[in-house]
């Protein structure tokens, strides 16, 4: 029955919590990687929005005092939220890959001196600015007096100044590191590793999320 | 009698608060009036019963098991109405109750529709669109059908015009007529229990001060008026709560001191003037004090 409570419980964020326009935000990631001379990562910085639209209408919802009297522990209520939103964000990604090819493809021969290239070093950076943006924004949700409108701002602009940053660098040509911001088959081939460094930190990150949202949630009083 | 949910020394201290070991016994098949005055500590205490607040000391029992410890399945168990449904308002029934129903072992759909059909609820309604008295209804739809046992309303009246409270009592008695379930019903508009509860519970600044049969506390009580010259400093010593005017005064006296009231006009006392009086006679105590 644990495990169906936070099933049960992500379902409630899905069909109760998530705002409606979460939606667009989705599709915007997918959409903004057809626009040419663009800062790639900041396509995918709008579903930071629909998390605090999540936040903000779970207090005016009364979401907390609905789901405490539910018969379910307050750990996994955390749990289910931390899982809501990582699904929401690598769902996102997932659905934007074959709109990644479709746009490499639209763009070929066009350099993009926006920013870098589309390609999975592209995702490993997206990634890594989740995880930084879910560690701002989750487990203020469950201390006493959350801003969530200033805490997702916070977000957003970590957000970007991160993800524009590690741009950046990998636009910068480094002596063997030119690989990162590569579209041929060897360099996604290199690339892959550090895509998996990403999964795992975000993780890492989003496990001890849910280990400090879980104890400052404990200590609440509804 | 069993009882399905046992209070004992529940205390929890706020700066400018404090609930005092609250014991409370609620047995099977009865509706519990639990009664004080705005600030009481009626909603902290059913907070502190139901978790959501940390007590400092106590112990709750509910259906004989440890409730701290079984608090999923003694939940399964418990409906709970905190004033009005007023939760997502924007959503409609038929999508919370799709959410809700997912989390109860013993969801009774058929149950379920029996209720809104009973309570003339349209499921494709949205919360915001219900008045107060059909967003309780709600609430004790849900309750209901995951086969709560006992069922804890906060304040479940309050708002609501007298017609919607009158039927709102019907239902209450309903539900406990299969000698199955039990009703936790905090209010402060006493007239509701006059209607339908079985025993009473009277917190008083985070105390419980009075708890029992309602019939047998509105037996022991009369209320008297008389004169200025007619209270005498014995008769005062015994009396439950005063109120004096310039010509005489009005009090709350327990039916064994009613000897020395002889003479005096003497009506009998419901809960209402019960509560009013002791809280002139608490208000009193605390300036003493």
């Amino acid at each position: 029955m644990k495990n169906g409570n936070i099933m049960n419980l992500v379902r409630k964020d899905l069909k109760l919590s998530l705002h409606p326009a979460t939606i667009i935000y989705f599709a915007l990631a997918s959409m903004m990687l057809f626009i040419p001379n663009y800062p790639r990562p900041i396509g995918f910085l709008y579903i930071i929005i629909a998390f605090m639209m999540m936040f903000s209408t779970d207090l005016q919802n009364k979401d907390r005092e609905f789901t405490s009297l539910l018969p379910v522990s307050k750990s996994d209520c955390v749990k289910a939220r931390v899982i809501t939103i990582c699904s929401v964000e690598i769902a996102m990604l997932i659905v934007s890959i074959p709109f990644a090819f479709l746009a490499h493809r639209v763009l070929a021969g066009m350099e993009n001196v926006g920013g870098m290239n589309i390609n999975v070093t592209l995702y490993a950076i997206v990634l890594l600015g989740y995880a930084i943006a879910n560690w701002i924004i989750i487990p203020g949700g469950y201390r006493k007096n959350f801003k969530v409108n200033l805490r997702c701002i916070i977000a957003l602009i970590v957000f970007m100044l991160v993800t524009v940053s590690l741009e950046n660098l990998v636009c910068r040509p480094m002596e063997g590191k030119l690989f990162l911001n590569g579209t041929s088959a060897a360099d996604i081939v290199r690339q892959l590793p550090v895509l998996a460094g990403a999964i795992v930190v975000y993780i890492l990150i989003n496990l001890l999320i849910c280990v400090i949202s879980m104890r400052s949630y404990e200590k609440a009083e509804i | 009698m069993s009882a399905i949910l046992e209070v004992r020394g529940l205390c929890k201290k706020y700066p400018s608060f404090e609930l005092k070991g609250v014991d409370l016994t609620i047995d099977s098949g009865y509706i519990v009036g639990f009664i004080g005055r705005n600030g009481a500590g009626k909603t902290t205490t059913l907070k502190g019963i139901l978790g959501l607040t940390h007590a400092d000391a106590g112990s709750v029992m509910a259906f004989g098991r440890d409730f701290r410890q079984n608090e999923n399945e003694v939940k399964q168990s418990i409906g709970v109405v905190f004033g009005e449904f007023g939760y997502y308002p924007d959503k409609k029934l038929k999508a919370i109750t799709k959410v809700f129903k997912r989390f109860y072992n013993k969801w009774d759909d058929e149950a379920y529709r029996g209720y809104l059909k009973k309570f003339e609820l349209d499921e494709n309604k949205r919360v915001k669109e219900l008045s107060a008295g059909m967003k309780v209804k709600y609430s004790l739809a849900l309750a209901l059908s995951h086969n709560a046992k006992l069922l804890i309303l906060d304040e479940p009246t309050s708002g609501l015009d007298p017609v919607s409270r009158d039927e709102l009592t019907d239902v209450f008695r309903s539900i406990v007529s299969d000698g199955e379930h039990s009703i936790l019903f905090s209010t402060h508009i006493t007239s509701d229990l006059d209607k339908c509860a079985d025993y009473i519970i009277y917190i008083r600044s985070g105390e419980i001060v009075m708890q029992g049969d309602r019939e047998e506390i509105i037996g022991s009580y009369r209320l008297i008026q008389g004169g200025r010259n007619d209270l005498t400093p014995q008769l005062r010593s015994v009396l439950d709560g005063i109120k004096e005017t310039p010509f005489g005064f009005t009090a709350l006296i327990h039916e064994k001191d009613l000897y020395l009231a002889e003479g005096l006009s003497i009506a009998n006392a419901d809960i209402e003037s019960i509560m009013v009086y002791s809280e002139k006679l608490g208000h009193s105590e605390g300036s003493e004090a």
